[in-house]
């Protein structure tokens, strides 16, 4: 620990701003990504973006590392800290600070938990849309460095289509807004360079977000098929009836199990899969886009499609989507979830070759993910305790990456590169193409300070070792 | 006086003598075919220090930085292909040479389209297009221009083939340098390909007209409308001062979707603006905003100062051309320069600087250039990409018409 450089932060900050005790800081020692964990050397907890900038100002005086966190529910390991590296942690920077109604935009400090801007503007009949599955405690600040997506942006977009500017203190520690309510203005479009970026340019404190109407109505559909083919075929379908849903989710008789034995929701143990279809919008047109909907269902063989009838119906069939991977805690001791993207249309094929892969492994796999935008999240269940097996998860998994990418497809949907994707980089770009990000992140970050060891394949340094370094359970919020 | 005797044989060698046509007096143009030439021109472009200035239609090219007389303007044209479309997957990847119209009209055979309200759709290219993001009347409904890009090919500045995105339609691996490439006006990369994201087009688009007796009335209608349960897809107004057709205020109201809901929104409309003086019907064409004069300038606001932004702009004096669309917050303008036009122009600017707003010059008369500056006052993010340019073109091989990249016609 770099005494000079606390002395300063404690100037800087209230006493209860500066975590520094091992205990304290351990809670910081990992992020929903637990396979690797490393405890940083100090936390910070500014309320200020003034304060953030002194900090980071601090730690470029001492060449010292630092990164930001939210609520920590990234997937990747993108918060955790290497060693030496300050956290910043945004969680008390929690304050809505306006909302402009008629122009549908919110600005909201970094710390603001995604849910809490749709809780705040429900009354003015507006949302945030993007809803990642730990959007009741994953933080703006985590959702813009993540580009969080969720069941509904296949319709109504990701973080990146919902964010119009930023404040952002820069590598230096420099205060500068970045985009603009005012929609349009010409130049790099650096908002959209800055979603996705994992934290490692510098930190968004504060963000103008786009609100959305909240649709007139829906129709939440569920059908039931006895393949996963049929599934999957159908998903192609009802995008090609020229309906664009809300949200197109597919889950698993694996996972179907699992919420059967927490919830009891009535849903059917002998089918292979289900696939929970909203469409929403105007009243007017709903009941056409619903049938075509269906008809696309049945041409691919469901054995049956039904409405909810009413907003009870369609929270049962959300709480499964919602809480299906937690219930797989009942079946299996360990997990883990992957997140990779394929082109639509090769989803039968594909899912058939996961679970041959896993099968080879001598491993189960359940699915639930989001079927209309191609992404998958295939999760591995396994048992740490059993010699061998671990490896056997972690080779499958690398199995299912490659396929994926030969497939055309992509490294990640949502969960971000962060540590646990780095090397995989290299297998979907070229040494070109990784130059050109590599180019501007020198730009932004010349002394490689923000988040370093992330992203990039081979930027991973040494680890500090601890008791629980390599811990093999995760579990994933998708 | 042109580039040396040595490139140009070199740039034959490689294109072909009857792809690239030297100019004594101004730049040279190359047209290749393939990414693989566009890799070698701008190499020995890059290696001879020759500026290299990509081109689509090239209608922009000197919109706002004359072209050194010693640069290579290298065309996309011969680079027309659709290379895969994968209508399954509502994704099409196209050469950057291909026009926006050809690619709409490869799609449409599917039912699909990009949505873009493009005037000159038949002579714009995919890859101009992409190096400009448009605004969009469309963007309400689908987002900005700049998000139907999943991937670009490109040529860098030393000539390396490099591509950013994938070609699915959700990915975050990598930065998102799409994004950054679109709307980057050419100054980074060259644009060899896209892959865009296409949408079903809707099965019915009506397009309405309402007239009113002042311009105000209409444009209060058209604002109350836009965030009514009637939902349109977008709407705008059209005035010409400079053909002066004497015609009533009138205004477009676009409504988009399933033949139900269309029905329904249309009677929705009809009961939201129905009032004194006013008159609502289908109308097969909007009015389109004339190819007049050799100035463009675009007025953003936030939506609902738009309003006041149009009356502005109305009783200004100003003579010309003017559209506006007031879900977007966007005006647009076309005149011919004379003594006053800068003028009108810093006076619109300091009245817009309270407001957040910015008034863009997006083509103006070569006198000018120097004198007025395209895109305001620089704002403090422009030293992120001043960084950014001078690490992805550290030599300043392609042009610096980009916000903040000190251009002779900017403010430091």
């Amino acid at each position: 620990m770099n005494a000079e450089l606390l002395n300063e932060l404690t100037a800087l900050l209230p006493k209860d701003g500066i975590l520094t005790n091992p205990a304290e800081r351990l809670v910081y020692d990992c992020d929903a990504y637990t396979v690797e964990k490393s405890p940083p050397d100090i936390v910070v907890l500014p309320t200020t973006t003034a304060e953030v900038s002194a900090i980071v100002k601090a730690c470029n005086r001492h060449d010292t590392p630092f990164l930001a966190r939210g609520a920590g529910t990234g997937l990747s390991g993108g918060a955790i800290a290497l060693a030496d590296t300050v956290v910043i942690c945004l969680s008390r920077m929690n304050r809505i600070l306006g909302v402009d109604a008629h122009n549908r935009t919110a600005r909201v400090q970094a710390g603001v938990v995604n849910n809490a801007v749709s809780r705040q503007v429900a009354s003015l009949n507006l949302h945030f849309a993007p809803d990642p599955g730990s959007q009741t405690s994953s933080t703006i600040g985590g959702n813009i460095a993540e580009n969080a997506g969720g069941p509904h942006t296949l319709k109504y977009g990701v973080t990146t289509h919902n964010t119009l500017a930023v404040q952002f203190v820069t590598s230096d520690g420099e205060i500068v807004e970045i985009g603009s309510d005012v929609e349009g203005l010409p130049g790099y479009d650096l908002v959209s360079l800055i979603c996705g970026s994992e934290g490692t340019f510098g930190i968004v404190t504060e963000a103008t977000v786009r609100l959305t109407p909240l649709p007139q109505s829906w129709r939440t559909l569920l059908a039931v098929f006895n393949t996963l083919d049929d599934a999957t075929n159908a998903v192609s379908a009802i995008i090609n009836e020229g309906v664009i849903p809300a949200a197109l989710e597919m889950i698993d008789a694996t996972v179907l199990e699992s919420v059967e034995a927490a919830y009891n929701l009535g849903f059917p143990l002998d089918a292979a899969a289900v696939l929970l279809v909203e469409i929403d919008g105007l009243d007017a047109g709903l009941d056409a886009a619903e049938a075509k909907c269906r008809a696309a269902c049945q041409r691919h063989h469901a054995r049956s499609v039904e409405s909810a009838r009413d907003e009870e119906e369609r929270d049962a069939l959300w709480t499964a989507r919602r809480k299906g991977v937690g219930t797989l805690g009942r079946i299996a001791r360990s997990m883990v979830t992957q997140d990779c993207v394929i082109p639509r249309s090769r989803l039968p094929e594909v899912l058939r070759e996961i679970g041959a892969i896993v099968s080879r492994y001598g491993l189960r796999v359940a699915n639930i993910f989001h079927a209309g935008d191609g992404n998958l999240h295939p999760i591995i269940l396994f048992d740490e305790r059993v010699p061998d097996e671990v490896e056997r998860m972690t080779a499958a998994n690398h199995e299912i990456v490659t396929l994926c990418l030969k497939m055309g497809g992509s490294l990640t949907g949502e969960h971000g590169i962060g540590l646990e994707k780095q090397d995989y980089m290299a297998l979907m770009f070229g040494e070109d193409d990784l130059d050109m990000m590599i180019r501007v992140h020198k730009a932004l970050d010349p002394d490689d300070l923000v988040n370093p060891g992330k992203f990039f394949p081979g930027s991973k340094k040494e680890f500090r070792e601890t008791p629980e370094s390599i811990t093999p359970r995760r579990t994933a919020l998708v | 006086m042109g580039i040396t005797v040595n490139i140009l044989e070199r740039l034959k060698a490689r294109l072909g003598g009857e792809h690239v046509r030297p100019h004594v007096l101004g730049p040279t143009a190359a047209y290749p075919g393939t990414e693989s030439e566009v890799s070698e021109a701008v190499a020995i472009a890059a290696t001879a220090g020759v500026s290299v200035w990509p081109c689509g239609a090239g209608t922009y090219i000197d919109a706002l930085e004359p072209v050194p007389s010693d640069a290579l303007l290298l065309f996309s044209e011969r680079m027309n292909r659709v290379t895969e479309y994968r209508p399954d997957d509502m994704v099409v990847s196209v050469e950057a040479g291909a026009t926006f119209g050809a690619l709409q009209d490869a799609l449409d055979k599917r039912g699909q389209w990009i949505p873009l309200e493009l005037p000159d759709a038949d002579k714009a290219t995919v890859g101009g297009i992409v190096a400009a993001s448009p605004s969009d009347p469309w963007s309400a409904v689908y987002h900005r221009f700049g998000y139907h890009v999943l991937e670009v090919r490109a040529v860098d500045a030393q000539g390396r083939r490099v591509r950013a995105g994938a070609r699915v339609v959700k990915n975050v691996a990598g930065y998102d340098m799409p994004r950054l490439y679109a709307g980057s006006r050419g100054t980074l990369v060259f644009i060899t390909q896209v892959t865009f994201v296409t949408r079903p087009k809707p099965p019915v688009i009506a397009r309405l007209s309402l007239n009113t007796d002042t311009w105000e009335s209409l444009m209060e209608r058209l604002m109350g409308l836009s965030v009514s349960e009637a939902s349109p897809a977008w709407t705008c107004v059209v005035r010409d001062d400079i053909q002066d057709t004497g015609a009533r205020p009138t205004a477009g109201i676009v409504l988009a979707g399933q033949p139900e809901t269309v029905e329904w929104q249309t009677s929705r409309v009809m009961d939201a603006v129905r009032g004194a003086g006013s008159m609502v019907s289908r109308i097969p064409e909007l009015p389109v905003l004339p190819a007049v004069g050799d100035v463009e300038i675009i007025i953003r606001v936030r939506p609902s100062e738009t309003l006041d932004t149009w009356c502005r702009v109305v009783h200004s004096g100003i003579r010309a051309a003017a559209a506006g669309y007031p879900m977007e917050g966007r005006i647009e303008l076309r005149t011919t320069a004379n003594a006053d036009t800068p003028n009108w122009i810093a006076e619109m600017r300091a009245w817009m600087s309270m407001r957040g707003g910015a008034v863009i010059v997006e083509r103006m008369p070569r006198g000018w250039i120097g004198a007025v500056q395209p895109f305001g006052a620089p704002r403090p993010e422009h030293a992120l990409a001043r960084a950014i340019k001078k690490s992805l073109d550290p030599n300043g091989l392609f042009p610096k018409s980009a916000p903040g990249l000190d251009m002779k016609t900017e403010a430091s």
